[in-house]
């Protein structure tokens, strides 16, 4: 048996159904967390009879007229897909709009039951809702349910209701028979007009609120602060750089500490099981190659978990939707709206994901804009790289992180600004979005997500990872005739004649070495590579406990291990963080861009980007520290030049465009 | 009648239009049960956005929008 | 080359193909990033 769960955005779907199914879907506390249909079977306990039951999760949407591609999602899946029951979740504390989808669920003729989730706040707001009525009127099963509790949460008498409608013989039939298939556009709309009509009564029927949903709450209170309009950014600001803090300063690295000691101490036992008798190419293969190279990516495993439990509570409390409020403004002013923002803070955890939530954007362009602009944000593959920088060049500052982060959103807006110009498409769309009510966030949530990443992370590096760090390991060791490369030597490796062209290119960078090259180009394939590689490439193994490496301190130690200096080191951070993602997430912007013409713009823009962010950290930072310019300026500024150049042009020629979307326009009014 | 735009806090105006040739952002406001005839309550006023309260849910909504809700004090 | 070497190339070339394999195996079933299928449309197809 098929269950679909369907409701109305934020009503919970996805917690209940991670609750039924044991499973750990991402939640979120703002509209539109899930994009995807998700499936997953019943646990045992809420299954006694061991029945085949199936549940798939679903988008939310308010209606069966979707408003966004998310939605449509549903629709389709409800409509075409013809599950055996749907289960209705319903906001208890929003009856008055959920309904309206209800009624519409109800018509389809699937047995429906509807749970009435978050019945647990509704005795805090003053409601009261009498459910038998309401199952009586709508002529279905209803269910009170809390989805976050893990007891007494109603769930197992859903399901029961599930399955007993789902078996039923005898069809339900629709309160309410609003003929889904008038012909024309008024008559949907007189249709819809009673529809609402409908639900109004049944909720002037079933429901009694003490406190009328229009009086100021302590939650709007505490909207007017934070999304103040001049208070917003700061508090944005502080909390990025408390998250980034504990993750990277307080908490993180010392846990990092503790651990990277483990790996230390197993790379030592492994060296001294292996002995003085085994080979060195074989022996350095498996100790510096694999265990080094893996453990060096590993070892930032602390500081990722801690930052995903940070940015899970932020999630949770509701205080993104707020973050939308605040910056709409800033991004209005390039053509985006306040929803651009929920791709990016997904984006912090994971490219793709990211990539995807750009569905809930309405507007093309800005949809289009925003899969190409959103892995700017710093996901967590790219954040052993920052760790590893801001570790071994900035003492392990805290700044570093949150300046990508912000880094990230400024360059997003300056390249919507570009794209919109280049497009021409300057059409203004208006910005919507439901608020969700601030809640404690759960540290058990919290948790959770943190083990599913830490888990995706070291299966990432146990696989990926450590072919890759095996292969270049390999290359880096043999010259093209299978010769091991000579210690005084080891320009002479396959790695180093392949990487060395493309380092020249990065001259102007300031890291025009080989192994710098390599570790970019690793980065595609996942982005930890480029520590893994730069790992096993510098025959590093640890880059936590920097003080052993005597790396802490000026530009002549650290140079004397990487070859590079801060300023460098802060140009390369930059030119990994902005240029391409990783395959994958150019995989998930290939299916949102729906375009082979905007996927190529997009990479080509991405490693321009890259490339003239990384020249301009380096040339000014060098400038200013030194009073003279960085090697390679000259061939650097053709390079820039050529790259801005042919923007511009574009933009020249979008802007003609620009008076034909304009004429577009005129002719649809 | 007057655009929400310049609507007080904390007073309930009553729908009368919503205009903008956008078709699907009428219907979506419909959906919410933003139309012609309901209530629409201004929370407060943030940044470039107006909190409103319709039915019984908050949502943040821009300038723009606020402009195209035409609406009554009763 | 003496038994050891023999044993370590061994032990590398399990490791390889454990990792090889797990990749192998995800590719197939369709999951894009190995480790982590949070993202993919898990909706089996029937």
């Amino acid at each position: 048996m098929r269950i679909a769960l369907a409701g109305n955005p934020n009503s919970g779907k996805t917690t209940l159904f991670n609750a039924i199914t044991g499973k750990v879907e991402h939640v979120g506390n703002w509209p539109g967390v899930t994009v995807e249909k998700k499936e997953g079977d019943v646990k045992q306990n809420l299954n006694p009879r061991k029945e085949n039951l199936v549940v798939v999760d679903l988008p939310g949407a308010y209606s069966m007229s979707p408003y966004t591609s998310e939605e449509s999602i549903t629709k389709d899946f409800v409509q075409n897909e013809n599950p055996d029951v749907i289960i209705n979740i319903v906001d208890a504390t929003n009856l008055s709009r959920s309904l309206f989808f209800t009624t519409q669920l109800l018509e389809l003729g699937i047995p429906v039951v509807v749970a009435l989730n978050k019945s647990d706040l509704t005795e805090a707001k003053g409601i009261a809702i009498n459910i038998p009525t309401l199952s009586d009127i709508l002529k279905c099963p209803v269910i009170a349910t809390v989805a976050t509790k893990s007891a007494n949460n109603g769930l197992l008498e859903l399901m029961n209701a599930a399955i007993i409608v789902g078996k039923s013989q005898k069809k339900q039939t629709a309160p309410f028979a609003g003929g889904a298939k008038k012909a024309s556009k008024e008559g949907f709309e007189k249709a819809d007009k009673k529809r609402y009509a409908f639900v109004n009564d049944v909720v002037a029927e079933v429901e009694k609120r003490k406190i009328s949903s229009e009086k100021q709450t302590l939650q709007d209170k505490v909207d007017r602060i934070i999304a103040h309009k001049w208070l917003g950014i700061p508090i944005f600001a502080a909390i990025i750089y408390l998250v980034f803090s504990i993750s990277q300063a307080w908490v993180g690295p010392p846990l990092a500490d503790i651990f990277v000691g483990w790996i230390d101490l197993f790379n030592e036992t492994v060296g001294s099981l292996l002995g003085e008798d085994v080979n060195p190419v074989i022996g350095a293969l498996l100790l510096d190659g694999i265990i080094g190279g893996v453990g060096a990516v590993i070892g930032f495993l602390p500081l990722i978990m801690v930052l995903f439990f940070c940015l899970a509570l932020l999630e949770d409390c509701g205080y993104m939707a707020r973050v939308a409020v605040v910056m709409d403004r800033f991004f209005k002013k390039v053509g985006l709206s306040g929803r651009s923002i929920i791709p990016m803070i997904v984006g912090t955890g994971c490219g793709i994901p990211g990539v995807m939530a750009t569905r809930t954007i309405k507007n093309e362009r800005q949809r289009r804009t925003m899969a190409m602009l959103t892995t700017f944000m710093p996901c967590g593959a790219k954040l052993p790289i920052i760790a590893l920088f801001a570790g071994v060049f900035f003492g392990e500052n805290s700044w570093v992180g949150t300046s990508m982060y912000f880094l990230g959103i400024f360059v997003i807006i300056i390249g919507a600004l570009i794209i919109r110009q280049i497009t021409g498409d300057f059409s203004r769309s208006y910005f919507i979005m439901e608020l969700p009510e601030y809640r404690f966030p759960s540290i058990k949530r919290a948790a959770v997500s943190m083990l599913m990443r830490a888990k995706a992370f070291i299966i990432k590096a146990g696989t990926i990872i450590l072919v890759s760090n095996a292969v270049v390991h390999i290359l880096q060791t043999f010259d093209w005739q299978f010769q091991v490369v000579a210690e005084t030597a080891p320009e002479t490796s396959i790695l180093a004649s392949i990487a060395t062209p493309l380092a020249v290119l990065f001259i102007p960078l300031g890291f025009g070495l080989w192994q710098f090259a390599a570790a970019a180009v690793t980065g595609f394939i996942a982005k930890e590579n480029v520590v893994g590689t730069l790992a096993v490439c510098f025959g590093i193994t640890n880059f936590i406990d920097v003080e052993e490496l005597a790396l802490v301190g000026s530009g002549s130690e650290v140079s004397a291990v990487f070859g590079i200096g801060a300023v460098a080191a802060l140009a390369y951070l930059v030119f990994n963080l902005f240029t391409p993602p990783c395959f994958a997430a150019i995989g998930a912007m290939n299916s949102e861009l729906e375009s082979r013409k905007w996927l190529t713009g997009a990479i080509a823009f991405q490693l321009g980007m890259g490339y003239v962010l990384a020249f301009l950290v380096y040339q000014i930072g060098t400038l200013v520290s030194t009073g003279s310019l960085g090697q390679g300026f000259i061939g650097g500024l053709i390079a820039v030049a050529i790259m801005v150049g042919f923007v511009v042009y574009l933009m020249k020629k979008g802007s003609k465009n620009k008076q034909i979307f304009a004429e577009m326009q005129a002719v649809k009014l | 009648m007057m655009s929400l735009a310049n609507g007080k806090l904390n007073t309930p105006y009553t729908v009368n239009r919503v205009n903008t040739e956008q078709e699907d952002i009428r219907e979506f406001l419909f959906t919410l049960g933003c139309y012609p005839g309901e209530k629409v309550t201004i929370i407060s006023k943030l940044a470039s956005n107006y909190i409103v309260s319709i039915k019984d849910a908050r949502y943040s909504i821009d300038e723009d929008l606020a402009k195209a809700i035409i609406c009554s004090n009763h | 080359m003496s038994t050891v070497d023999f044993v370590v190339v061994g032990v590398i070339a399990l490791i390889l193909a454990l990792a090889i394999n797990k990749i192998v195996k995800d590719k197939k079933k369709g999951v894009k990033c190995i480790g982590c299928d949070a993202c993919c449309d898990k909706s089996r197809k029937r």
